[in-house]
């Protein structure tokens, strides 16, 4: 019967999964109210999947953060076919003929 | 007189294109996800570079030089294809989330069996090795509304702030926050059925 109450209770007050998972969200974001803090400590310290979520939310952070780096090391990259490569070397040839005949037009 | 000298100048900016060209297609490519869009934005950063090439001090690498004008491009296009304030229907609808959750009884609002998050045993340098993986986060991204991906690539690809991202993309941070969270539902959901649910790697 307790045992039953003090799960009740717990139900009841503590936000649930839905609400925790936006929590969690919003807290990688900005720094949380006092009140919504303890919401969340007590909810993670009671429930493994939450957790998990948690977890899983700064490891698709890393992830990104890591494909950036390595990215920025010129590593593993889709490239510009070699079609696309002739279609913007070409704009940029027309372009300077442009940039002549306005400066011819403008003197 | 600066663009007299400029065109007279024996520059050949397509060279750009052969040292740059992949790498600045590639950035483009994983902000916006669609080949021509990331090649139109290559274009536009390499014919607005070739105009201000006077204002390019040697002092940063060319390169580095060339990606600062493409972010701005990037930012651009957010901006224009972000005019309404507004979150829109799809954008705010929670409700494709529901399955998710247990709709009622004691545990209301807890995860539902099929849902429940798994135990990600790789570390995420580890993932990235896979060629299949990096296509599955491409993916993942691509199936969220166009502002929602974008709201997530600027914050956690290109570490820009809450704030910033709100002012680029004209939101309140508010529908920010409702956007980040639904990314997150569904990348986390995405990759945990896509990747770390089939065992076969």
């Amino acid at each position: 019967m307790f045992k039953k109450v003090f799960v009740w209770l717990i139900c009841k007050t503590l936000p649930s999964c839905r609400e925790v998972t936006e929590l969690v969200s919003h807290s990688m974001e900005t720094e949380l109210s006092w009140r919504k803090k303890i919401e969340l400590k007590l909810h993670l310290w009671s429930c493994v999947a939450c957790n998990r979520y948690l977890f899983q939310l700064k490891f698709m952070r890393e992830v990104f953060e890591i494909q950036e780096d390595k990215f920025n090391r010129n590593k593993k990259i889709p490239t510009l076919s070699a079609d696309a490569a002739e279609r913007l070397k070409d704009a940029l040839k027309s372009s300077k003929f442009l940039l002549l005949f306005a400066l011819m037009y403008c003197f | 007189m600066n663009i007299a000298e400029t065109a007279t100048t024996k520059f050949d900016a397509t060279i750009w294109v052969d040292q740059h060209g992949d790498f600045l297609f590639a950035f483009a490519f994983s902000r916006v996800r669609d080949e021509w869009i990331a090649e139109d934005l290559v274009q536009d950063t390499l014919l607005a570079a070739m105009q201000s090439r006077n204002s390019f001090e040697a002092k940063s690498a060319e390169r580095t030089w060339l990606c600062g004008i493409l972010k701005h491009k990037i930012i651009d296009h957010f901006r224009k294809s972000s005019r309404e304030v507004e979150l829109t229907e799809e954008e705010a609808d929670m409700s494709s989330y529901d399955y998710m959750f247990q709709s009622e009884g004691v545990a209301k609002g807890h995860w539902t069996a099929e849902s429940k998050p798994t135990v990600w045993q790789e570390n995420p340098e580890e993932v990235l090795e896979h060629a299949e993986f990096r296509g599955i986060l491409t993916h993942c991204l691509g199936e969220l509304p166009e502002r929602v991906a974008n709201c997530f690539t600027l914050r956690e690809m290109d570490g820009y702030e809450s704030q910033e991202i709100c002012d680029f993309l004209n939101i309140s941070p508010n529908n920010f926050w409702v956007m980040m969270h639904r990314a997150r539902l569904h990348l986390r959901r995405c990759i945990d059925n896509n990747w770390f649910k089939k065992v076969q790697h």
